[in-house]
């Protein structure tokens, strides 16, 4: 109730208002916005998505607006309720994103039928995006804010995905006009969010993610579990069923969240605001988890952590994301 | 800071929300004492204030209101039950039968769950069917099989009853409508806040009444051995999912899947928080078990096994010691000054 809340409560704030209350860095950042933005983008993501660099000068059409450099006013080396100061100016770009399962729609709740025979009925699918950029020609990154629907900025900018929530299948993002050629994100949290107590923090990094681990362990940054029904049906000479359950993440301060990096061509016009659907390739996901590397003894025992693990360490290198067609 | 100002901001929105109610609005009532802000430990920052809706400010006027309408008989069609007649204070707001006895002794099929730090909660009712308290406290006065009177009928009832008339417009700035009705019973629901017990203390450090035992309980609590972590994670120890954990067999009580009419949901219950579960036996949706060891021991078994169950339910194989330890984990969970709480009481 507290964190579902918390948007449509600073709404009725004006914008104003918030950011005075908010102040601080947060007011700081929007001055640095204006004043230069771009390079405060090539600051701000540096060493923070963990390889990705950062884009001096490279936000095309984009560079010195507000949201750019509130991304990177913040630096992503924290995790604050509300991380940088609101836009102020950019297009808000959606990024819908539909699990597919061997190239079809993969429902939620329901049976989905798997090539290898029988019927996988998903019951629990939900993952973290954070650390959002987008790509340039030239190489570069533009770091941009995580925002609802309204343009305000989303708690800890992180947007947690719920298979059973359509309302969160749809991360947006306040994006610089510009032409882009992807975008790159977190699959999971920063090691400033990724901390083994989750004690007072609000949703999405609250308890009723269903992300939180005990003490100790962190957040997972991808939760998979689902039923597997053979229906009568052989599974196939050697077909192994697939994994029942994935748990990726857990392991603060010793592992870090992968980075997704999703190509094809991106416009973001001066005005109003553009949708590019994204698919997440659910068979993709199984092979990660089922890749042949022996993480014995780096995790805690458990079919479902080193599943998770395998998936954590192979992800970026798999077509896990991709835009729809 | 971040949270602080924040903070800040939120409570700016309600006071303004609360300032913008009209003309003639009664000024806010003093919270304390019966609105309680504490946090209980590992909660999300916000106290019970905050987190009430914009539309239904928590204030003194409203919580002590609903306390009134909780206990009276009249929200029944047979002026015999009342919300307390099933969530019984000393039980945590439970009922410590199975399934509750209704208008004409009606017996639904689910156990009367208890009413504990639900400010927090996200769904409510066991299949999670409504969304906000002030939704939620509505139902069972409609519910044929527990106090069955319409609200209209209720709103002409309590609207009849002089004594009344003044509590509501303290509270809401007019006489009593369906609205204010729900809203000042799911005020005083809200301000059921539980944080006192051994738990509680322990993990704000204090362990003088955390002993090895319930150490240990924790231990296993918190392992992947005992698995009770994936839905009841430490701190709110409920995480508001819905899970089918082994207490469905085939023809049974179909659960969340009446209410979203999915495969993947059946015999799926909502999560509860545990703290003060010893008080509030029996358990799970239909109070089919009797005991904290009758819970144990069904984890342990890996539930009913139908295939419906989540996968993270299976054996656990546990001994008899650590069965012993989880119990008195449990037991740690009970917060004798909110079951003790007078002010609960009309």
């Amino acid at each position: 109730m507290s964190c579902r809340r918390l948007p449509g409560l600073l709404a009725v704030v004006s914008v104003a208002a918030l950011a005075t209350a908010c102040g601080g860095k947060g007011a700081g950042g929007a001055a640095g916005a204006a004043m230069g933005g771009a390079g405060g983008a090539a600051g701000g993501a540096a060493g923070a998505a963990g390889g990705a660099t950062g884009a001096a000068g490279a936000a095309g059409g984009g560079a010195g607006t507000g949201g750019v450099g509130g991304a990177a006013a913040q630096g992503w080396g924290a995790c604050d309720l509300m991380p940088a100061p609101l836009p102020t100016s950019g297009t808000i770009l959606e990024l819908p994103i539909a699990p597919v399962l061997e190239g079809q729609p993969f429902v939620h709740g329901e049976p989905n039928v798997y090539s290898t025979g029988g019927t996988i009925t998903p019951l629990n699918f939900r993952f973290y995006v954070s650390e959002v950029q987008l790509l340039t020609a030239g190489g570069g990154t533009v770091p941009v804010d995580l925002v609802t629907g309204d343009g305000l900025l989303q708690p800890y900018d992180v947007h947690l995905f719920i298979a059973e929530d359509a309302a969160s299948h749809t991360p947006r993002v306040l994006a610089p006009p510009g032409t882009y050629t992807g975008v790159s994100f977190l699959l999971g949290l920063n090691a400033a969010c990724n901390t083994p107590n989750a004690n007072g923090r609000m949703a999405p990094l609250s308890a009723t993610s269903q992300m939180t681990w005990p003490p100790i362990f962190g957040y997972l940054f991808l939760r998979y579990e689902a039923r597997f029904s053979a229906d009568g049906q052989d599974a196939g000479a050697g077909a192994a069923p697939p994994p029942l359950i994935i748990h990726m993440g857990g392991t603060p301060n010793t592992s870090s969240a992968p980075v997704i990096r999703v190509d094809g061509s991106l416009t973001v016009p001066a005005t109003g605001s553009v949708t590019r659907g994204m698919r997440v390739a659910i068979d993709q996901i199984f092979a990660g988890a089922t890749a042949d590397i022996d993480v014995t003894g780096t995790v805690l025992p458990g079919e479902e952590v080193e599943a998770g693990e395998r998936l954590r360490r192979t992800a970026a290198g798999l077509p896990l994301f991709s835009f729809a067609p | 800071m971040a949270l602080r100002a924040c903070g800040f901001v939120i409570a700016l929105a309600v006071v303004l929300a609360a300032a913008g109610c009209g003309e003639g609005s009664p000024p806010p009532a003093p919270l304390l004492p019966l609105v309680d802000d504490r946090v209980p430990a590992g909660f999300p920052a916000g106290s019970t204030t905050t987190l009430a809706p914009a539309d239904n400010a928590l204030t003194e006027a409203r919580a002590q209101l609903g306390k009134r309408l909780f206990f009276d008989k009249q929200l029944s069609r047979t002026r015999q039950v009342a919300c307390a007649t099933c969530h019984l204070p000393d039980h945590a707001f439970s009922d410590p039968n199975a399934v509750s006895a209704g208008v004409d002794d009606r017996r639904g099929t689910r156990n009367a769950p208890a009413l504990v730090n639900l400010a927090w909660g996200e769904a409510f009712f066991w299949d999670g069917r409504a969304v906000t308290l002030e939704e939620q406290a509505g139902k069972p006065i409609e519910h044929p099989d527990e106090m069955d009177l319409a609200l209209p009928d209720a709103v002409a009832r309590i609207a009849a009853d002089a004594s009344y008339a003044r509590s509501f417009t303290d509270a809401y700035g007019g006489p009593v409508t369906e609205d204010s009705l729900r809203r000042a019973i799911a005020s005083f629901v809200r301000v059921l806040v539980s944080g006192g017990s051994p738990y509680d203390r322990h993990l704000r450090g204090d362990d003088e009444a955390f002993g090895e035992a319930e150490r240990r309980g924790e231990e296993i609590f918190l392992s992947e051995k005992g698995g009770c972590f994936h839905c009841h994670p430490p701190g709110m120890l409920t995480n508001e999912g819905f899970f089918n954990n082994g207490s469905y067999d085939e023809g049974g009580d179909t659960g969340r899947q009446m209410v979203t009419n999915r495969t993947g949901d059946l015999g799926k219950f909502k999560v509860p928080g545990l703290r003060n579960i010893e008080a509030s036996a029996p358990y799970m949706h239909d109070g089919s078990l009797a005991t904290l060891e009758d819970v144990v021991d069904h984890y342990d078994r890996g539930g009913t096994g139908h295939p419906a169950t989540d996968p993270a339910i299976h054996p656990l194989a546990l001994s008899s010691a650590e069965k012993a330890d989880l119990v008195a984990f449990l037991r740690a969970l009970t917060d004798r000054s909110f079951l003790d709480d007078r002010r609960w009481i009309p």
